[in-house]
């Protein structure tokens, strides 16, 4: 399909970034399976609980703009939030996909893994490198554990989770 | 900053005959949640990565993981290419998965980065929304 397809403003209204894209193509195989097994199937984003610190409160899309536009424009960009402008959005599409899919069929959810040692920070500027080594030493779930948690959302969570976000494999109220 | 322990998953939980694909999983959380939902018994697991060597190399990995081979030694896990940073490479993978996967009981969208500096995707989006 052509890039300027999806240019319009229809479904960009919440994002329509690859994930969302692959999730929309892979839906109707998702729901087919739910029907071959007679139980829901699971499609599961990790989030982050790092989504409060996102930027729309500040700098709201203007009423002339394009989501996609405001977040491409890099006179607003902001490096050290723009990850947590990334998951609010992607916590957005599990709540709006939710209201499209029944639960019987897909669980959508979202979930945080918490703060993972992982090898997450290697593009991170030098002066950041350290203090998030640190901290993850510190504070920092395994990998194992971290894990844990894509698999409760993605494997166990049941219905009550869909269009939720999970923290700790518990709904975030 | 007081996080509190995940629990084992529920021994209970068993997914045999299921089919799996994760996003993002040559590495990190996506690596890993692979292998465990492999040890739960997936029959298949797919790991959507960026490099195809880096994903053959996974996939090698998880196949001589102490805890698959004991627990799951049948399991089928292969590598699709697929590049977050690019629609068309998004449309690719999901075309591949339409034509080789008749049945898919887990999508686990995980895949993902954290960079500072303002980059345009592939696809002409600022690259962290891309993803």
């Amino acid at each position: 399909m052509h890039k300027q397809a999806y240019m319009t403003d229809t479904w960009l209204s919440v994002n329509c970034y690859t994930h969302v894209l692959i999730a929309l193509e892979l839906l109707p195989l998702l729901q087919a399976t739910s029907k071959l097994r007679n139980a829901p199937t699971h499609l599961t984003f990790v989030g982050s609980a790092t989504q409060t610190m996102h930027t729309l409160a500040k700098k709201p899309v203007a009423a002339s703009e394009t989501v996609l536009g405001h977040f491409d424009d890099q006179n607003i960009y902001s490096g050290l939030t723009r990850y947590s402008d990334s998951k609010l959005a992607v916590n957005a599409y599990v709540r709006r996909l939710s209201a499209l899919v029944s639960p019987s069929e897909v669980i959508v959810n979202n979930l945080c893994p918490g703060l993972v040692a992982t090898g997450f920070d290697k593009q991170l500027p030098a002066w950041l490198k350290p203090l998030m080594f640190v901290y993850r030493k510190i504070a920092a779930r395994d990998v194992h554990e971290g894990s844990r948690t894509l698999v409760y959302a993605s494997a166990v969570a049941d219905a009550t989770t869909h269009g939720k976000f999970l923290q700790s494999n518990k709904i975030d109220p | 900053m007081g996080q509190p322990t995940i629990p084992p998953t529920p021994s209970a939980t068993d997914l045999s005959n299921k089919t799996v694909i994760v996003t993002g999983g040559n590495a990190g959380m996506g690596y890993e949640a692979a292998r465990q939902l492999l040890v739960l018994h997936a029959s298949r697991v797919i790991i959507a990565v960026r490099s195809a060597i880096k994903g053959e190399e996974a996939v090698a990995s998880l196949k001589l993981d102490p805890e698959v081979k004991k627990h799951n030694p049948t399991a089928i896990i292969e590598a699709f290419v697929l590049d977050l940073d690019d629609y068309n490479s998004g449309l690719s993978f999901a075309q591949r998965v339409k034509q080789e996967v008749k049945e898919l009981d887990i999508l686990l969208c995980n895949g993902g980065v954290n960079i500072m500096k303002y980059q345009k995707s592939v696809a002409g989006h600022e690259r962290v929304m891309q993803g």
